[in-house]
């Protein structure tokens, strides 16, 4: 069709506009200081793969990405159940204090983590956990709740009435209705919401900050901190540092994202 | 507060099931036990914190010991009412509105209503390629932004000389453009969020609606207004109320860009509660910003919420 | 030492249940040390190489030399270490001896939340003061209830020490036909004649908001008494900042815009970009702190050359921004203060102040002369720094003069690099604040 071609060159734009930074953020990781900045897409005379060497080993990046792999497991998984378990409350049952419940956990999305970091760090003191990663993935958990709960309850609340009858009448527990009728009908919003929690808590740079008390239990996006002398940053180091914090976040994306596509294909089929 | 007005589908295949007056104890207790373990994570770790940030804000604190609270009332609240920088950060926030909203729906509902209206092939290629700057850590987009807009070897203003603009703005440095652009960078992190959400709604809107809508000889526009619009209303409902968070709450991308300059231009509310914590060691003062931040995101959002609730069932 | 023998009991209940809960990898106990094993814990900024190794290898060495002792060692960025230092004391945990910014940013809350040793008597019997001009100590100084800065007792020991000056390109220099200045004037015809000659004069970055305080600051240098810049830092009370130096000194920054002087689009360019511009090349002069000295020797070689801010009129005295670095405290929290105290001397020894120099840093005490190579940049610096420190020429900076003062002196500098306040207005502004901090 004639009107596609523009629609291509739009959408192609578009993704050149997304792709673009992350490109220019690899460029820089394999740059000397100095080559930074002879233009932003110059190629470095000789790429400095000891940049990544740096980031690697005298920036502890070794230590801070199996943190960063403990801690985003261990807010998404528990997270994605429970935000199941609550959005399928409210999308399924009426009862009484619903609404008031419903508001209750919605409240979390209005309060800035900002606000928080402080009662937080007294919190995880009292309860001893100051200097371990349960400092992090606990807080994180709760922070999940608001808008895991806000959208299963609407994913949930968009599966046709008929299916969830059909199995009722079935035979169907409250319990396998959730899991085995709901759950995979749902599943592109599942995909969504596990790769916001696991976008979320991965990049998470204030709360490690400020609630951790030992180096040895960081996370990458502080580690990237490490670059930072008084007045001065390593910036190609950095870079590299960053590449090593979103690459596999992109790995992530692109495996639920083919999840996510089949998800879709099957939703629209079913519904 | 919509779940009272509307009629709950669902539930009621459940009432269907099991009638009524037969609900054992058990089955009373269901939706609650459901809930338990969100309500007590999310109270032991959220709303304990949040009684503690409206405690600090009621004190002269300097963060430094908890022996040195002082109850000081609402002398924060009356300080941060009566100072122009909270007023002028509270304006910046709302600038941001726009940029952080509007323009990431707009820029995520366009592409994802081409891909599916002209069922282009590709659509995973671009869902990929448009998601990908949601993942970008928000220090980083600040350090990948300051370069390509660079007045010295960024590429827009090279590309802007080259085009016979003599001398093109310094953007980020700028004391009229610093605001707009960086509400730019941020639309440019959160269009993909968008994109994603409404992929997925409009695969949920049942394909006979579409058909009937052509046979009826609707076009491009009339279709996305009658049928793509209003089937997306939930997911309108979330990218708005959660783009309009970020907005209020924008810190990352303005910290890691131009840390609230030049001059106070791009000083938002949390980056003034930020600096009020912990460079001017005024914590109380600052959860004080947060409490009235996070009321004001509240009030917000319902307007939101309100404006998107299915008003036709 | 104490963190693990003390917070081990507080912990007990919490490291069952943490056991219960999961992995080791998740946090795993502390054990407790024996019990005539002492561990002393230093918290600082020098997580990187070369200063790491050098406390590292500083905190062997001591436990070498004494029986049973151990040196933990955690390098932190200052960010996370400001953040977190005050709360863990607090908590009864953390360091023996930690790094502690000066003045209101946390030497000033902790002393008066009680955190910090008093360590006056320790700096007397170690002589760590020797060599060193009272008004640097100042800066280390309160009083006993934290209420009066910059006199009373001792708290911190600065291991290393900063200066800012100008960088400059000896090729472009050269080329322009430059000498290098001796007066203020001078330095603003040796800007003049390098733009003339297609350079750019001055590369500076005010993107990230604090370069701007260095160059106004040294600008001011040139202008202000020692009896006002004290009097303003140490917040006596009786100095304004609409004083006829400020007025004068932001008047002539906003020349120097006007003119062109500064590397265009400046307000636009972070401070590493900026300093990279310069290191690749492209601009004469570069203001930056000594900090920078490494990565410009190491990229321009011996075409760098460094000189302090020269002075109104020749022989003139000029106030450098600059000082005595982070200063390492003693924590209330130290099991054996004696002990710390004994670290702390072996952190600021002949042992540690060499490997300083040899690293290429810049260790505060006076240089001594076979270490410094003429004709480099790193040796132009150590002989700036030894005038100034003879001298007692080191002034301060400026955003300590009040909490907060930092967000609203960074604000006002963009305002009046970008044109947009008179300088009395800029004056008037900075005052009008550092009047309500007195409140």
């Amino acid at each position: 069709m004639i009107r596609r071609l523009p629609v291509y060159l739009l959408l192609m734009l578009g993704v050149v506009v997304a792709v673009v930074p992350f490109l220019i953020t690899i460029l820089a990781s394999l740059k000397t200081t100095v080559e930074l900045v002879q233009g932003v897409f110059s190629l470095p005379e000789e790429p400095q793969w000891d940049n990544y060497r740096r980031a690697w080993v005298d920036g502890n990046f070794d230590r801070f990405f199996i943190n960063s792999l403990v801690v985003a497991f261990g807010v998404v998984v528990p997270s994605l159940v429970l935000s199941c378990m609550s959005g399928y409350a409210f999308a399924r049952y009426r009862f009484r204090g619903k609404s008031a419940i419903f508001i209750y956990l919605l409240l979390g999305l209005v309060v800035p983590l900002q606000a928080l970091v402080i009662p937080l760090f007294y919190l995880m003191r009292e309860m001893g956990l100051l200097d371990s990663l349960w400092a992090l993935i606990l807080p994180q958990i709760a922070m999940s709740m608001s808008f895991g709960t806000l959208l299963m309850r609407e994913a949930f609340s968009g599966v046709p009435g008929e299916i969830v009858e059909a199995s009722v009448l079935d035979g169907a527990g409250s319990w396998r209705v959730l899991w085995e009728i709901m759950f995979p009908l749902a599943r592109p919003f599942v995909g969504t919401l596990s790769l916001m929690f696991f976008i979320w808590t991965w990049n998470e740079f204030l709360l490690p900050l400020v609630v951790n008390v030992d180096p040895t239990f960081q996370t990458l996006p502080v580690g990237l901190l490490f670059f930072q002398q008084r007045w001065t940053s390593d910036i190609p180091v950095t870079a590299a540092g960053a590449t090593i914090i979103f690459l596999p976040l992109t790995v992530v994306f692109l495996l639920f994202q083919r999840q996510m596509i089949e998800g879709l294909t099957q939703g629209a089929i079913k519904g | 507060m919509e779940d009272v007005t509307r009629p709950d589908v669902a539930s009621g295949v459940h009432d269907v099931a099991q009638p009524v007056v037969q609900r054992s104890f058990l089955a009373r207790a269901e939706p609650y036990l459901y809930l338990l373990p969100a309500v007590i994570v999310f109270t032991a770790f959220m709303a304990v914190p949040v009684a503690g940030t409206m405690a600090i804000s009621l004190t002269d604190w300097d963060g430094i010991a908890l022996s040195g609270l002082e109850f000081v009332g609402l002398d924060n609240y009356v300080d941060a009412f009566t100072s122009d920088e909270f007023w002028r950060a509270l304006w910046h926030n709302i600038v941001l509105i726009p940029f952080f909203v509007l323009l990431p729906a707009v820029l995520g509902l366009l592409p994802a209503v081409l891909v599916h209206q002209l069922k282009l092939r590709g659509a995973r290629f671009f869902q990929a390629g448009l998601f990908l700057p949601y993942i970008m850590p928000g220090v980083l987009i600040g350090v990948v932004w300051r370069w390509i807009l660079n007045p010295v070897f960024g590429p827009v203003n090279s590309t802007l000389k080259r085009l016979g603009f003599e001398s093109p703005p310094s953007w980020l440095g700028d004391f009229t453009w610093a605001l707009p652009t960086v509400g730019l960078i941020g639309a440019w992190a959160a269009y993909g969020f968008c994109y994603v959400l409404f992929v997925a709604g409009i695969q949920k809107i049942p394909n006979d609606l579409y058909e009937a809508a052509r046979l009826d000889g609707a076009g491009f526009w009339e279709e996305l207004k009658v049928v793509t619009l209003p089937g997306l209303r939930r997911e309108m409902a979330v990218v708005f109320s959660v783009n309009l968070i970020l907005a209020l709450r924008a810190f990352d991308v303005i910290r890691a860009t131009t840390n609230g300059g030049p001059g106070d231009e791009t000083q938002v509310l949390a980056l003034y509660m930020i600096n009020s914590a912990f460079n001017a060691n005024r914590v109380g003062y600052g959860t004080a910003i947060a409490v009235v931040l996070a009321v004001l995101t509240l009030l917000l959002s319902v307007l939101v919420l309100r404006l998107f609730r299915d008003n036709d069932d | 030492m104490s963190m693990h023998r003390r917070s081990l009991l507080k912990r007990t209940g919490a490291v069952a249940g943490a056991a219960a809960f999961g992995p080791a990898i998740l946090g795993a106990p502390h054990l407790a040390a024996a019990q005539d094993e002492t561990t002393i814990e230093v918290w600082d900024t020098f997580n990187a190489d070369p200063r790491k190794a050098i406390v590292d290898d500083l905190g062997a060495s001591f436990a070498a030399e004494n029986e049973g002792v151990t040196v933990e060692h955690r390098g932190w960025t200052l960010e996370e270490l400001q953040d977190t230092l005050p709360r863990v004391v607090d908590s009864d945990q953390g360091p023996d001896v930690a790094q502690v910014n000066n003045g209101e940013s946390l030497m000033g809350p902790m002393v008066r939340a009680g955190q910090l040793v008093d360590i006056t008597d320790y700096v007397e019997e170690y002589g760590w003061a020797e060599g060193l001009p009272d008004g640097l100590l100042a800066r280390n100084m309160y009083s006993t209830d934290g209420t009066a800065f910059g006199s009373g007792q001792l708290w911190g020991v600065s291991v290393e020490a900063e200066i800012v000056g100008l960088f400059y390109n000896k090729d472009i220099v050269g080329e322009a036909g430059v000498e290098l200045p001796t007066t203020l004037a001078g330095l603003e015809e040796s800007f003049q004649a390098l733009l003339d000659a297609g350079q750019t004069p001055l590369v500076f970055g005010n993107l990230d908001k604090w370069p701007a305080i260095h160059l106004f600051g040294d600008i001011h240098g040139t202008m202000a008494t020692r009896e006002f810049l004290d009097g303003i830092i140490y917040r006596t009370g009786e100095q304004s900042f609409e004083d006829q130096s400020i007025i004068d000194a932001a008047a002539r920054l906003q020349d120097w815009v006007s003119a062109g002087y500064l590397l265009d689009g400046f307000d636009g360019i972070g401070a590493d970009d900026a300093a990279a511009l310069f290191e690749a090349g492209s601009g004469a002069m570069l203001l930056q702190g000594s900090w920078q000295a490494g990565t410009v020797g190491s990229n321009l070689g011996e075409s760098s050359g460094f000189f302090l801010m020269p002075p109104v009129e020749e022989g003139g005295t000029v106030l450098h921004v600059g000082g005595v670095g982070i200063p390492h405290a003693i924590t209330v929290n130290a099991e054996d203060p004696d002990l710390s105290a004994a670290l702390i001397d072996k952190l600021v020894s002949e042992e540690s102040f060499n490997a300083f120099v040899d690293a290429g840093l810049l260790p505060a005490g006076e240089i001594p002369a076979d270490k410094i190579v003429a004709d480099t940049v790193s040796g132009d610096l150590y002989t700036a720094w030894n005038t100034s420190l003879a001298n007692d020429t080191l002034g301060h900076y400026l955003d300590w003069a009040a909490p907060g003062f930092y967000d609203v002196i960074t604000g006002e500098l963009q305002k009046l690099l970008g044109l947009q306040v008179t300088p009395e207005e800029f004056a008037a502004n900075l005052q009008e604040f550092y009047a309500a901090s007195f409140e």
